[in-house]
């Protein structure tokens, strides 16, 4: 049997594989489309109210000094971690080309940034629990809280509701850079394999 | 892009996408996701398409480039290669159909088995590709082609224990 003759069988075989159900991917692509959009605005409002939350706590008469600068800094990291989150992504938004192996050389670009990233985010929560605390020391003082059962049960909340934030958010950094950087070798060896 | 026109596109290529998805993933569950991704990709690129290029080539070159990053993820899932032991127990179907059903997917495990730069070659190919539309689709040389579809062919003849 002859090249020709083999490819031509191979690929009457492999036209003969069942097409698919276009009116259901259909309605999956717009689901997608719709959660996208969804998920979009959502991250929009999320944002919008974490910035006017921190400028009631600025603006708020009845809060010391101290919270206020608390909340002046909190506002800056985000901006500033925003900034950072900008430049680890330069180059990740659009593949240079259009071939599998441009695509792949992007996917590898954003798993290096995806570490930096996770990194900054890290290092920012890190930050942020220090500051607070040392802006907290003075409410933290057994003498401040021992005698104040509702304070206490504040700062009690308090820490049962940011505790498992922080802890989950470092972790959730830790698993985020093992799993870009197994993304990394994975896309590495796709691309030794394109290159063959 | 509006919708019907889109909706034609899928229609008129389904057998093209789901033939590619399937080179890139063998779970149907999964296969489904990357289809969806694909249109999607279809969605998101086609006002881009200034007909420089034939449309089903450029429907072609999507479709391959979401499946190339599907695998990224994918390849400590699928070992790759290896038939499946469904599939060979297969082998004694009891009438035409099975066989027909057996040997599509032994060629649908074979063309997965294969390195990503020869599976899309090799599945472009197998659509009717000419070499220069394959070379214009992947971003390669018409010369490269044919040594990337000659060496599949050794691996496609050995993975179906036919001999190159």
């Amino acid at each position: 049997m002859n090249v020709q003759d083999d490819w031509t069988r191979w690929a009457n075989t492999w036209q003969q594989q069942p097409a698919v159900d276009i009116d259901r991917l259909r309605h999956r692509v717009n689901r997608k489309l719709w959660r996208m959009r969804l998920t979009a605005t959502l991250e929009l409002l999320l944002n919008a109210v974490a910035v006017w939350q921190t400028w009631r706590l600025i603006a708020h008469p009845g809060f010391e000094w101290r919270w206020k600068l608390w909340a002046a800094f909190a506002m800056l990291l985000v901006l500033v971690v925003q900034a950072l989150f900008l430049l680890a992504r330069r180059g990740t938004w659009r593949a240079p080309g259009s071939d599998a192996g441009d695509l792949l050389q992007l996917t590898a670009r954003r798993a290096v940034a995806g570490v930096r990233l996770a990194k900054v985010n890290a290092w920012s929560l890190l930050l942020l629990v220090v500051v607070t605390l040392l802006v907290a020391v003075p409410e933290l003082t057994p003498a401040h809280w021992q005698h104040d059962a509702k304070f206490r049960s504040l700062v009690l909340l308090q820490c049962a509701l940011n505790l498992p934030v922080v802890v989950f958010g470092f972790m959730g950094c830790a698993w985020y850079i093992r799993r870009q950087r197994r993304r990394l070798r994975e896309v590495q060896a796709l691309l030794r394999e394109c290159e063959d | 892009m509006r919708q019907g026109e889109f909706d034609a596109l899928l229609r008129g290529h389904a057998g093209l996408l789901s033939r590619i998805a399937a080179s890139y993933e063998a779970d149907a569950a999964l296969r489904d996701d990357l289809l969806q991704d694909i249109a999607l990709a279809l969605w998101q690129a086609l006002p881009r398409w200034r007909g420089e290029a034939p449309l089903k080539a450029f429907v072609a070159r999507i479709a391959h480039n979401r499946g190339a990053t599907h695998v990224v993820g994918q390849m400590r899932r699928s070992p790759g290669g290896a038939l499946s032991e469904q599939l060979v127990d297969l082998k004694h179907g009891p009438d035409e159909y099975t066989q027909q059903e057996q040997r599509r997917r032994r060629l649908q495990d074979a063309v997965r088995g294969l390195p990503l730069g020869l599976r899309q070659a090799v599945t472009l190919a197998l659509e009717g590709f000419s070499h220069a539309e394959i070379a214009a689709a992947l971003g390669i040389r018409v010369n490269n082609v044919a040594v990337r579809l000659n060496r599949a062919k050794g691996a496609l003849a050995a993975a179906l224990g036919e001999g190159a």
